[in-house]
């Protein structure tokens, strides 16, 4: 189970969380006075780790959290809520997606275990 | 981390939301409530959100209260009035209620719609290895 692929798609999957995370976060202080949206990235520094062919490397220090740059309103608070919902709905799809490898690569594996 | 976390920080803000509309209902309801001059005027609340201490979510940092002194209205007819005829209403502002009525009922929305695809997210990952 420690095979390149399986620890690919589990490092995404705690990236996709970890973002799914923050837009929860974002959304629940859009009325929060100089509340700066939180912004998560990992597909780079996924494909760069998967690339070098050491996809373990990006589970810890490929998750990175930033504070947005983007302008803030009057309030100091910078959160844009369709761009939420967005980010929201395609983490969603994306995090199914993920899954629906991992199954297929459980049941791959369930098949080889159980042939004669 | 829990690994529900999104559905509880949307949670928290469901309840801020709440919390400011339940304000905002009580600012409507008392708008035409009328006092003697020698009393305070109803005092509109104001709900302050703030980031929430643990980095979680949301919460309500605080009420503001609005000012006692009111208006004075020329009403000699109200039972209320004093000598002069005058009785005091709150200093409400209806159209910035109804805006901060807006903004609280799409946040609560928009939170409720976070917890629906967390918990779409969530139930597909209990399938997980079961097919």
């Amino acid at each position: 189970m420690s095979d390149l692929t399986s620890v690919a798609l589990h490092t995404a999957l705690n990236g996709l969380q970890a973002r799914q995370r923050a837009i929860a976060d974002n959304i629940a202080n859009i009325n929060t006075k100089g509340y700066l949206a939180n912004k998560v990235q990992f597909e780079d520094a996924l494909a760069g780790a998967i690339a070098s062919g050491d996809p373990a490397s990006a589970a810890t220090s490929g998750i990175s959290t930033k504070k947005s740059l983007e302008p803030t309103r009057e309030d100091g608070n910078n959160v844009n809520l369709d761009e939420e919902t967005i980010s929201n709905i395609s983490t969603n799809l994306s995090y199914q997606t993920v899954l629906s490898a991992l199954n297929s690569k459980y049941s791959l594996l369930r098949t080889a275990m159980s042939s004669q | 981390m829990s690994i529900f976390d999104a559905i509880g920080i949307a949670g928290t803000g469901v309840t801020v939301n709440r919390k400011w509309m339940d304000a905002v209902s009580d600012n409507l309801a008392n708008i035409n409530t009328a006092t003697r001059t020698s009393d305070p005027a109803y005092e509109a609340k104001y709900v302050v959100a703030a980031e929430a201490a643990d980095g979680k979510g949301t919460q309500v940092a605080g009420v503001v209260t609005g000012s006692a002194e009111g208006r004075r209205v020329y009403e000699p007819t109200n039972p209320l009035a004093d000598a002069q005829g005058y009785v005091k209403y709150p200093d409400i502002d209806m159209s910035s209620q109804m805006t901060s009525l807006m903004m609280a009922q799409r946040a609560y929305q928009a939170n409720l719609q976070t917890i629906t695809t967390a918990k779409e997210a969530y139930t597909s990952a209990l399938q997980l290895g079961k097919g």
